[in-house]
């Protein structure tokens, strides 16, 4: 019979805060590139330019129907084959940002496309510049609309990451199995490991709330700045 | 809305627990009498194979499992009247599927080392390998002290035994671990990595098909493997079984004439 112990693992944790910071800098990295990606994604999908409407959603029904999995190998494999030799943790994280660029795309296209016409005309009307239209009357609405299916996104930017384990990028996963196969302790080290998935994937939703709950504040309804 | 998050991390660590109580109690349930027992008494031997380490255990595109060691997996459910049931699983799954029960046998190209006997139960050896470093045709390493460089990027697939042995090799190089051996194959032919190290049989058939276009060794054999039939430890009456089915079978000729059929050339003498 199996006798669960996690002191057998115990030498083991040493290494976990490096694997933990490899996680945490890929997810963040991943977040704020996937932002960035997104938000020219939902700019391109509501353009009045028919090219890039189509770019758009060219580009986020590739990457939303390809597997991650898929999209990792050939980032780190397929350009490589090519001649473009990208290291494992450069290749893992354009692969995740790509992924996660679509997955944004969608939810802030959502959150524009929420936001009423009527909105933009009576803040045109009001003698508000292009800039001032956004920043005082079309993202403080926006980001109400967005906040909680971001959420969902971050914590799956998390545990997709662990995918990068498969290029032998020395992240949480990783450290798994390297514990797993020195040690014979496979059972504990996934639980480890889940645990600490857990707790990543809630310190970054705890951040966001956090964030988010300053912005409201700053940005309550009905507000002028 | 602070106490509520609490609450969520609160029920998610709960889950986990129970999670882990749940993992625990089958392997507690199943172990009340000898798997030899549970294995007559279902029909079927179920049997852990890796699907992607060619010759030894494959898939066909239709899904079938086919290969050195799934043969030899169909043998021991013929010879105890039963059928094979395959379980897939990667290079560290072969010793996970035994410890948690989810197979009764790892037939799966498994090294029999101390390490290992500690937490799984091995028959005696029907082949014995070793191990070589490969690299690209044109690539400029040479000698084994060329590849014993931090430059130098070592491909291996994690928890097989390349991974110490490519550690011993080579001290100094960085190691990059792949899941199977096919990923740190196409690691090397695509340039991430600059070395391979492996198995001497994979070796020579991803030499024999390559025919000189890619590859080549560096020179000498870096290790003594004794590849077995890996059993859930503890179990007396079923190792006997397999053992002695292991022991028929290489005396026989059998296990060398499986061998020539499919890695195309005369088996090394088990020594």
């Amino acid at each position: 019979m199996y006798q669960f112990t996690i002191e057998a693992i115990a030498s083991y944790f040493g290494k976990l805060p490096l694997a933990i910071a490899h996680t945490l800098e890929l997810s963040i990295l991943t977040i704020l590139l996937g932002l960035v990606l997104g938000i020219g994604g939902a700019l391109c999908r509501t353009s009045r330019a028919p090219v890039l409407r189509l770019l758009g959603r060219v580009y986020v029904e590739l990457l939303r129907n390809l597997p991650l999995l898929i999209v990792i190998y050939l980032v780190y494999f397929g350009l490589a084959q090519l001649g473009l030799r990208i290291g494992n943790f450069e290749s893992a994280l354009i692969a995740l940002t790509l992924n996660t660029g679509a997955y944004m795309t969608e939810v802030l296209r959502g959150g524009l496309a929420a936001i009423d016409r009527g909105q933009y005309l009576a803040a045109r009307a009001q003698a508000m510049s292009t800039v001032q239209v956004y920043r005082y009357v079309v993202f403080p609405q926006m980001f109400r609309i967005i906040y909680a299916p971001l959420g969902n996104l971050f914590i799956s930017v998390v545990l997709g990451s662990s995918l990068a384990s498969v290029i032998g990028v020395e992240d949480v996963m990783t450290w798994v199995h390297i514990v797993g196969n020195e040690s014979f302790r496979y059972l504990e080290a996934f639980l480890v490991g889940g645990a600490v998935y857990v707790s990543l994937a809630q310190l970054i939703n705890l951040s966001r709330l956090l964030v988010g709950r300053a912005l409201l504040r700053h940005q309550a309804p009905g507000a002028r700045a | 809305m602070r106490l509520r998050h609490f609450g969520r991390l609160l029920s998610a660590g709960l889950a986990f627990v129970l999670l882990a109580a749940l993992g625990a109690a089958p392997a507690a349930a199943q172990d009340q009498t000898s798997i030899l027992n549970q294995v007559l008494k279902r029909g079927t031997v179920r049997i852990a194979t890796q699907p992607g380490n060619p010759p030894y255990s494959s898939m066909t595109p239709s899904g079938e499992p086919e290969g050195f060691d799934i043969e030899i997996g169909k043998l021991i459910a013929a010879a105890l009247k039963v059928k094979p049931e395959w379980v897939t699983v990667d290079t560290p799954g072969r010793i996970t599927a035994l410890q948690t029960h989810r197979a009764d046998l790892t037939i799966s190209n498994f090294t029999n080392n101390t390490e290992r006997s500690t937490v799984v139960a091995f028959t005696r050896p029907y082949l014995v390998v070793g191990s070589k470093v490969m690299v690209l045709k044109d690539s400029k390493l040479q000698t084994i002290d060329d590849v014993n460089d931090s430059a130098v990027k070592i491909g291996i697939s994690r928890g097989g035994t390349s991974e110490q042995n490519a550690i011993r090799i080579a001290p100094k190089a960085t190691i990059v671990r792949f899941d199977m051996v096919q990923d740190a194959t196409l690691a090397l032919k695509s340039g991430q990595v600059d070395v391979q190290v492996m198995d001497s049989l994979l070796n020579a058939s991803i030499l024999a098909k390559d025919n000189g276009a890619s590859f080549r060794n560096i020179p000498g054999n870096y290790s003594y493997e004794e590849i077995a039939i890996g059993l859930p430890a503890g179990d007396f009456d079923w190792w006997r079984v397999i053992d002695g089915f292991v022991r028929q079978f290489v005396n026989s000729g059998d296990d060398a004439k499986l061998f020539k059929k499919y890695f195309g050339y005369d088996m090394p003498p088990i020594r």
